[in-house]
């Protein structure tokens, strides 16, 4: 069933050339591809049943808004979340920590109070919170990274004694974007909870890499973007308990999240619409479902497995280039960054272009991380289901090809 | 679009001037005399991290030398040590009436749209180096005067 070189068909953008090759995407972790099944979702919603929700009586806004919330329990089914009431569609990752950040965070943290986050976060994980900690004139603390070099990896025996009585939030990543490290959550959520604190873990890489059980993992909040999974982009999603988002105040204002409004107070709508204001990406939503569909058909463990695999192949050869640094955990999973010796990660990304290669190279929003690194960049294989050992011949070809023009 | 193949974009020239830039490094502020003024600038490339330094030394309004400091590929770091040998010599305002397009004259390489950022860091850099200036030596009597007016009355 899971056959990674057959279900390539599956993805009507992998048979596009670049530069005259066939494209090689490697830059799952930046967004991945959308199966043909997405695409004609999306495209049916359009052509077909496009309406807006919970407004109109007829047809049309039946089955989309039947068709919406379909999408939200189809979420929580994927995630064993307890309810639908538990999934709050946001535009992505961003704006669900945002979310978190503005409504919660404005709420329950003041001067004396403390937020805990990692040095491996993407910016989206950590400038909420840096932000929201100036403001409220308290400190901000960041678990740092082993001193060792190679292979990277969080220090994550600082959190025991990061974690006060004063702390009310770890912020963590549950997959870093960069070296691919996955931190122990399971550890992190026990220690938080005997703490009576509580964790928002940015999932953005980890949803995609790793069947999440939102009742197992017991995490307070989790967020992750479509896009980085096989669906659209424009849909994100903010897993929360219940009970913390009936307690939170709404965070953007506006239609569709009201009772009832008159001349000078307003009665907000239950969760989740409560923080649904406006009109929600419909279409994405719903295509977002058969982006799940696929995913459950070919098995995350299956994903999980392949990438891993595919990770430790890379990692091998690297190793064989003296030139080449790497800036990965031990057992990433599908995420590798590395660095060449007097080459810009830029001028690597545009000869692998060449050979229709797609990597990233940057600070991949990782500033924080780059600085304590000391590099201004570096670049990034990100690999996905449809990604083969094929491939993996072709970066090294290329990489060749780099050391040659700049020697 | 016309397939491009690496050397349309590596030539020889833009790899000779990234490994043996010119002008590269900072210029000693305590050896700036009393007729000349130091001017300094960075400008950042978000996409990348990277970012590019560019100071010019002026004296009677005419740039008498420059240079550049930071991390880059081998576009920027290229571009930046061909700009620095182009401006050298030429007056503040042939600098304050350059265009974009003379960079890419003086690269002679296709630039892509992603690699637009990556050939003009060190040309905006010099830029605002005599527009908004970071540093200023010797600093200026009151923000709201030009850094060079005692050296060119007419400010661009
Ligand atoms: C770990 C991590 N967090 C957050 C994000 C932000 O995701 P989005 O841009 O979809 O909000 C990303 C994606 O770039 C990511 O990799």
């Amino acid at each position: 069933m899971f056959n990674p070189q057959k279900l390539k068909k599956d993805f009507p953008i992998l048979s596009r050339k670049i530069n005259g090759h066939p494209l090689i995407y490697l830059d799952n972790a930046a967004t991945t591809q959308k199966p043909k099944t997405v695409i004609d979702a999306f495209k049916n919603y359009y052509e077909n049943s496009a309406a807006n929700v919970h407004r109109g009586i007829h047809t049309l806004s039946e089955e989309s808004s039947e068709q919406y919330e379909n999408a939200r329990k189809k979420v929580a089914k994927f995630l064993n979340a307890k309810s639908p009431n538990e999934i709050i569609f946001t535009r992505n990752t961003t704006e669900s920590i945002n979310l978190v950040a503005y409504s919660w965070g404005e709420t329950n943290i003041g001067k004396n109070d403390e937020i805990i986050t990692s040095i491996l976060e993407h910016h989206s994980n950590f400038i909420p919170w840096q932000q929201l900690c100036n403001k409220k004139n308290t400190k901000l603390k960041i678990i740092p990274l082993k001193k060792t070099t190679a292979p990277l990896s969080l220090d994550i025996s600082a959190l025991e004694k990061l974690i006060t009585k004063k702390t009310h939030l770890i912020a963590i990543t549950g997959m870093s974007n960069v070296t691919g490290e996955k931190p122990d959550l399971k550890k992190i959520v026990k220690l938080a909870h005997q703490n009576n604190t509580l964790v928002l873990i940015d999932a953005a890489q980890l949803a995609a890499h790793e069947q999440i059980d939102v009742q197992k993992l017991d995490a307070d909040f989790i967020a992750f973007s479509a896009h980085k999974m096989l669906g659209p982009t424009g849909l994100g999603v903010l897993y929360a308990k219940e009970k913390l988002l009936q307690a939170m105040p709404p965070f953007l204002l506006g239609g569709g999240m009201i009772k009832e409004v008159t001349k000078t107070r307003t009665i907000f709508a239950d969760i989740p619409q409560k923080f649904e204001a406006g009109t929600p990406n419909i279409a994405a939503a719903i295509s977002f479902t058969k982006a799940l569909d696929y995913l459950e058909k070919m098995d995350l463990n299956n994903i999980q497995k392949h990438t891993e695999n595919l990770s430790r192949l890379l990692i091998t050869r690297l190793k064989k280039y003296p030139q080449i640094s790497l800036q990965t955990a031990e057992n990433s999973n599908g995420i590798v960054s590395f660095t060449l010796k007097n080459i810009h990660p830029h001028d690597i990304s545009e000869i692998f272009n060449k050979h229709g290669i797609a990597i990233r190279a940057g600070h991949h929003c990782c500033h924080p991380l780059m600085q304590d690194l000391k590099l201004a960049a570096t670049a990034r294989i990100s690999f996905y289901l449809y990604n083969t050992e094929d491939d993996i011949e072709a970066v090294c070809k290329a990489l060749n090809k780099v050391i040659e023009i700049f020697n | 679009m016309p397939i491009q193949t690496m050397d349309d974009l590596y030539t020889e020239i833009i790899l000779d001037h990234f490994k043996n830039p010119k002008n590269k490094g900072q210029i000693d502020a305590s050896k700036i005399s009393k007729n000349e003024i130091l001017l300094t600038a960075t400008e950042y490339n978000p996409a990348c991290g990277d970012k590019v330094t560019m100071q010019i030394v002026i004296k009677n309004g005419t740039i008498e030398k420059i240079a550049f400091f930071g991390e880059g590929c081998a576009i920027s770091q290229a571009a930046s040590s061909m700009l620095t040998e182009h401006l050298k010599g030429k007056t503040l305002e042939y600098l304050s009436k350059m265009k974009t397009e003379e960079i890419y004259k003086l690269l002679q390489i296709p630039i892509s749209p992603a690699r637009v950022k990556c050939a003009l860091l060190g040309f905006i850099a010099v830029k605002n180096a005599i527009s908004q200036p970071t540093e200023c030596i010797p600093k200026r009597r009151s923000e709201a005067e030009s850094p060079y007016s005692h050296f060119y009355p007419k400010a661009p």
